[in-house]
């Protein structure tokens, strides 16, 4: 393994302290506690959101906390989700009177936390509600996407959101759009490469020289294809054509396209990729309103790309326009 | 039926699986780093450490206040699919017995885990087979219903649990993991035990050994 990390039980405190101190007028955390917020919270006139999962997949989540976005991250060690505790405590830093919206990813831990911090938050008074992002087409048929895991569509989700909170809008209004941007949101990701646990040094899964696979998990889960390593532009097209197939995307829909990099995957290769994206979706007559390149949500050091497409209509474009100011974002 | 469990039972019972939990955490971590990140132990020690903390802060005063108190404070500090899990054991047998319940024979007894095994198995989605910590808990309590059927003491019920418990941790050396975080490692899971399933072994044991 090849980490520069100093003790690995320091690693999340330590990852939460170089993130606040390089963006401490934007930046704070809450007292020991592996939460990341906003530093002027609680921010009045607004309903609070909280997000958060397993750290480990940085820029996600802490990154997207700021204005415009997410109030607070709850964030727990490398790849699981944080305590009811962590989050229950997220919930009342933020809380200013409207209530919190809870977004994060469905995995099994994390839906269990966040539930059980709600109710927590509920017996105290505070009106609390959650959207879960599910928008990994691998992990499940179309049909049964209560089974889908949650993957990079989770920034836009967060900036849909996060703009719609700072209009003043209530808990009711403000859950139903960020559940339509997640609705409107499909994903799909390619692996070429393990990653390895900080921990342990231990690979999380073996994937053969020269193979590539489709739909791997962010935590190395299995796929749903793997095959011959392809070019990127045909790994593009398969990529893409399970995800437009799937929502479905239209001629004449817009959509933004979001590329993102696993971890060792070069700029270099995502452009490569986008100009294939723009390709396809031309001839398919579906046009792109905005394209997202870098690394979004990473799995360590894999290598690989995933490539997220979101529906827009009017009014998710008019929050997506707005401005916002987090560190793994910023829109002016 | 040999004698019944009291309140100073149940408060030697939690220091004794503290005790045991803090004494075998580097060897829980140890087989959850061949198919997990090798925190388990680390993970369920510091939520054993909190639940004592708070014991000691709020002096519960029945059975059902002290078990509650004991698995809430895990809940709360513990996250993963852990947390959660293991904070409802003990939530459910609190919640299954009134807080002026004073002692339990081993018919509540009984009641009381299963009620915990059914709450499990519902958060967590786990069935016999998925290797996790059901795999132990399952055949335990399934060993202390059938004590309760036939009118054991509680002690020898409490034996047959940890040899139950202890075949059923064996047991997952042969399983697939699918389901937790352990899940991510698929078939490389096969041929090591579950570091879940050795944590309500411990547990399991360390209730025995206090009422020897």
């Amino acid at each position: 393994m090849r980490k520069l990390i100093n003790i690995p039980k320091d690693i999340v405190n330590e990852v939460m302290d170089g993130l606040v101190a390089a963006n401490k007028n934007l930046l704070q955390r809450i007292g020991d506690f592996t939460i990341i917020a906003r530093k002027d919270i609680p921010v009045k006139n607004k309903v609070a959101i909280v997000t958060g999962g397993g750290s480990g997949h940085e820029p996600l989540f802490s990154e997207y906390v700021g204005k415009g976005m997410a109030d607070a991250s709850a964030n727990g060690q490398i790849f699981a989700s944080p305590s009811s505790g962590i989050i229950l405590e997220a919930i009342k830093a933020v809380e200013a009177g409207e209530g919190t919206l809870l977004i994060y990813n469905n995995y099994a831990g994390d839906v269990l936390n966040f539930e059980m911090a709600m109710e927590m938050a509920q017996d105290e008074g505070i009106k609390v509600e959650q959207v879960i992002v599910n928008d990994d087409v691998a992990s499940g048929p179309k049909d049964k996407r209560d089974n889908r895991r949650g993957t990079t569509a989770t920034p836009i989700v967060l900036k849909i959101a996060g703009a719609a909170s700072s209009t003043g809008m209530n808990i009711d209004l403000l859950k139903a759009v960020a559940q339509k941007a997640i609705d409107n949101s499909r994903s799909l990701g390619v692996s070429l490469s393990s990653c390895t646990l900080p921990e342990t040094g231990m690979a999380t899964f073996t994937l053969e020289e020269g193979k590539m696979e489709f739909g791997m998990g962010l935590h190395g889960e299995a796929g749903i294809k793997k095959v011959d390593v392809m070019s990127a532009d045909d790994t593009t097209k398969t990529i893409l054509d399970m995800l437009v197939d799937d929502l479905p995307f239209n001629k004449g829909d817009e959509v933004i396209a979001l590329i993102n990099g696993y971890g060792s995957t070069t700029k270099m290769e995502m452009y490569i990729i986008s100009r294939k994206i723009h390709l396809y979706l031309a001839e398919k007559g579906i046009f792109i309103y905005s394209t997202e390149v870098g690394e979004f949500c990473t799995s360590q050091e894999m290598a690989g790309v995933s490539i997220t497409l979101v529906k827009l209509d009017a009014e998710l474009k008019k929050y997506y326009d707005m401005p916002c100011e987090a560190p793994g974002f910023k829109k002016f | 039926m040999g004698k019944n469990l009291v309140f100073e039972d149940f408060k030697k019972i939690i220091i004794g699986i503290n005790k045991t939990i803090q004494e075998n955490k580097i060897l829980l971590c140890k087989l959850d780093s061949v198919i997990g990140d090798g925190d388990h132990g680390m993970t369920i020690a510091k939520g054993f450490d909190s639940a004592m903390e708070k014991i000691e802060k709020t002096q519960p005063g029945n059975i059902s206040d002290l078990l509650k108190t004991t698995g809430n404070a895990i809940i709360m500090t513990i996250g993963g699919v852990a947390g959660p899990i293991f904070g409802t054991l003990f939530t459910e047998l609190g919640k299954t017995i009134s807080s002026d319940a004073e002692s339990v024979d081993i018919k509540v007894l009984s009641l009381m885990f299963s009620a915990s095994l059914t709450k499990i198995m519902k958060l967590g989605g786990a069935k016999p087979g998925d290797k996790t910590m059901v795999d132990a808990f399952y055949p335990a309590v399934k060993s202390l219903e059938d004590s309760a059927a036939i009118g054991i003491s509680i002690k020898e019920a409490l034996n047959r649990m940890v040899e139950a418990a202890r075949a059923g941790a064996d047991s997952t050396k042969d399983m697939i993991s699918s389901k937790g975080k352990s899940s991510y490692s698929g078939e490389r899971s096969l041929g090591y035990e579950d570091a879940g399933a050795n944590t309500v072994y411990f547990i399991i044991k360390a209730i025995y050994e206090e009422l020897e």
